[in-house]
């Protein structure tokens, strides 16, 4: 597949489906609409192909390009194929999404943002289930025990509900759409995660100033950048001309609105690098994904 | 392809390998470890760089012991690519026992005489340093069953004509510390604690090891990511007194050290060019390396399946991108994607030769099924009776296996008996 990039449209679509296995994605869904939305112009995916990476290194004198790669051992793994290569990398920055989040919020803001994290949530998580009924009630349904005891399958199960979602008005809609009609357990378990886990994202935005996770902070980045049409990046990348997206197996909502902001409002380009199993997901889905207006809007922040 | 099995895709969603593929089944999952490992002694007998090989497994939790304990067996010395069960090592112990006896009004004498048995040093350790255990479990013995408090028993000591002069800077040292302690001083008294263990207790330690230097090599982990989470509970810790979300008190120090040490801890290496890669198949995204071992290939290990509360049929229909549906993201680790993924990684990763091991039955004889990932693979299946010879003291070799390893160098003519 190597050197087969294909820029924006629906190419990539088309050839990712093909390498699938079309008929098993064809088969699954007879009733599937295809899809009017199309994968934003100034993004590249690049499946399983790093080359394109590896070919951009070179002397300079501020780098060009910026290269996400979430897992630090990645990045180590990177940074020694230049090595191995003998290949300068001035050009390049290595770095993780939430790094770059950080950055362009305090860009535009006074303060360092803070984040929650997993050991800070815990607790908290702990307390608020024991104080708040509407965030305990549904997952106690759900877990069928007290879920103030079991706060590690709460934690895990709001982690989820924010991958999927990124709590985005449309994208929560969306769930109760498709659970409301249904008068199955399944209906009324997803109901229930999805409704105690806005409870307690509410509460936990009642309790702190903070970011209340990683993800979270990527969404302030990408409002920051919706509503400064791109000011906070220009501040801080003047040089960067192309950012890269590399080692992702999932592709959460709030990393595909990040990108559809950094596009919308930036010149930059993006390349998305995709493993060898979850890439054709990601093709396939991509174009729905970006598909939504007002990228990084939360239920919460009422735009 | 209209099959409807749980793994349908995953068959697809493996690449051609660059290079031979042979298959060892059979065994436990503890035998298929040594069945792994015979393989890389046979690789480094043949004079192949240990650099030049690496052990994958999707998730080393499980194959961790099994594996080291292997590469015991063949002398060969391990570095696991892994997260660290921190809350099982000396260095936790050592910090998270002072916290509980600094908080404590009184204490029982065990409790007490715990951090020199874990590795207290002072400031400026004599050649008497460390305590010896039976000499602290000596004075335990001696003393009463009660709780008492700190200068209680620094009291008791002297009454009892406990005469040594370690003990009693331990003592003083210990009531010393603040009882409220700012933040600064989280890191100034653990920090330096792990320092002097660093600097004395690591090179002792080296010393007394295996051969195969497993304890050095668990405890450097151990010491280095506890300084880290010290510096980052120091950090916390401000924020929290800052924001009232709790007390200044050891306290607090010490069931955050409990929320670190229960959290999957980022991984930590011990650089050691002489060892033998044991890494998880994660971390094999878009290396090179002309011997991998891969581990674990059998259904319900590589892949497993995921627990999810997420509803089937909701999965399901986002992964088809129905709309308003395909407004939302499919997670990986749904319909093992991930696994697949990072199976993917792997088989690239190997230049020359790709060895894949599977257990087909578990300790309590349970039988484990092949894994679904290697049915689009052009495998050379090894025979598991073939298999239990390679275990063998005399490490008899399949000729699928010898056909993919490189020429041996010392005695070409005899492949095995």
């Amino acid at each position: 597949m190597s050197g087969r990039t294909t820029d924006s449209e629906t190419a990539p679509f088309q050839t990712s489906l093909a390498s699938f296995g079309t008929e098993a994605i064809q088969s699954t869904g007879p009733t599937k609409t295809v899809p009017t939305a199309k994968i934003p112009s100034g993004l590249t995916i690049h499946e399983q192909d790093l080359d394109t990476l590896l070919g951009r290194g070179g002397h300079a004198r501020r780098p060009t390009d910026l290269v996400l790669a979430p897992v630090a051992i990645h990045r180590r793994t990177l940074k020694h194929r230049f090595v191995c290569a003998n290949e300068p990398r001035d050009t390049l920055r290595l770095t993780g999404p939430v790094d770059v989040a950080f950055e362009l919020v305090t860009a535009t803001n006074d303060s360092d943002p803070e984040i929650l994290d997993r050991v800070d949530r815990i607790p908290l998580l702990e307390q608020l289930l024991q104080e708040n009924p509407d965030a305990r009630n549904p997952f106690r349904q759900v877990l069928g025990k007290a879920p103030a005891t079991a706060v590690n399958e709460v934690e895990q199960a709001r982690t989820r509900i924010e991958t999927v979602t990124g709590y985005h008005p449309r994208r929560v809609s969306a769930i109760r759409e498709w659970g409301d009609p249904r008068q199955s357990t399944e209906a009324a378990d997803i109901a229930d995660q999805l409704e105690g886990t806005l409870a307690i994202e509410e509460h936990l935005r009642e309790e702190t100033e903070h970011a209340t996770s990683k993800e979270s902070l990527v969404r302030r980045a990408t409002r920051n950048l919706v509503e400064s049409d791109g000011r906070a990046w220009r501040e801080r990348y003047p040089s960067i001309e192309r950012l890269w997206l590399c080692g992702l197996s999932t592709l959460s909502v709030t990393m595909t609105d990040f990108i559809a902001a950094i596009l919308a409002t930036t010149d930059v380009e993006v390349h998305l690098h995709t493993r060898h199993a979850s890439g054709p997901l990601h093709a396939n889905g991509l174009p729905g994904r970006f598909d939504v207006e007002q990228p990084g809007a939360e239920v919460y922040t009422d735009r | 392809m209209s099959s409807q099995s749980p793994h349908s895709g995953l068959t697809e969603a493996v690449p051609s390998p660059n290079c031979p593929v042979v298959e060892l089944p059979g065994g436990t999952p503890a035998q298929e470890a040594r069945s792994a490992m015979a393989v890389a002694a046979e690789l480094l007998a043949r004079e192949v760089p240990v650099r030049d090989i690496v052990i994958v497994a999707r998730n080393l939790d499980h194959y961790e012991g099994p594996l080291t304990r292997a590469a015991i067996r063949h002398e060969i010395p391990p570095t696991v690519w892994t997260q660290l069960q921190i809350g099982e090592t000396e260095p936790f112990r050592l910090c998270r026992t002072l916290c509980a006896l600094f908080d404590a009004e009184s204490v029982p004498m065990w409790l007490l005489l715990r951090p020199p048995a874990n590795g207290w040093l002072p400031p400026n350790p004599t050649a008497d340093w460390p305590f010896d255990v039976a000499t602290l479990q000596e004075i335990c013995h001696h003393a009463p069953d009660d709780n008492r408090s700190k200068a209680d028993w620094q009291k008791w000591l002297t009454f009892a004509s406990v005469d040594d002069e370690r003990l009693a800077e331990y003592l003083s040292w210990v009531i010393d510390q603040p009882a409220e302690p700012a933040p600064g001083d989280v890191e100034e008294i653990l920090g330096e604690l792990l320092d002097r263990y660093r600097e004395r207790l690591l090179p002792r330690q080296k010393e007394r090891d295996s051969p195969a230097l497993l304890d050095t090599e668990r405890t450097v982990r151990a010491v280095e990511r506890m300084t880290e989470l010290v510096d980052r509970m120091e950090a916390k810790y401000a924020n929290w007194l800052e924001t009232n979300r709790a007390s200044k008190s050891w306290e607090t120090v010490g069931r955050m050290c409990d929320s670190f040490a229960s959290q999957r801890a980022g991984r930590r290496e011990h650089g050691n060019a002489r060892a033998l890669d044991i890494v998880e198949a994660n971390d094999t995204w878009e290396r090179a390396v002309p011997y991998v071992i891969a581990v674990g290939l059998a259904d319900g290990i590589w892949p497993t399946q995921q627990q999810s509360l997420f509803p089937a049929s909701l999965r399901q229909e986002i992964l088809e991108g129905a709309h308003p549906l395909d407004t939302l993201a499919p997670s990986a680790t749904w319909d093992e994607i991930r696994e697949a993924d990072q199976f993917a990684d792997t088989v690239q990763a190997a230049t020359d030769a790709l060895v894949v091991t599977r257990p087909t039955r578990s300790h309590d004889g349970t039988s484990f099924e092949r894994s679904p990932l290697l049915e689009g693979l052009d495998v050379e299946q090894v025979d598991p009776g073939a298999v239990a010879a390679l275990r063998s003291a005399d490490r008899q070799l399949p000729p699928e296996l010898a056909g993919v390893l490189p020429e041996e160098r010392s005695n070409p003519t005899e492949v095995g008996p």
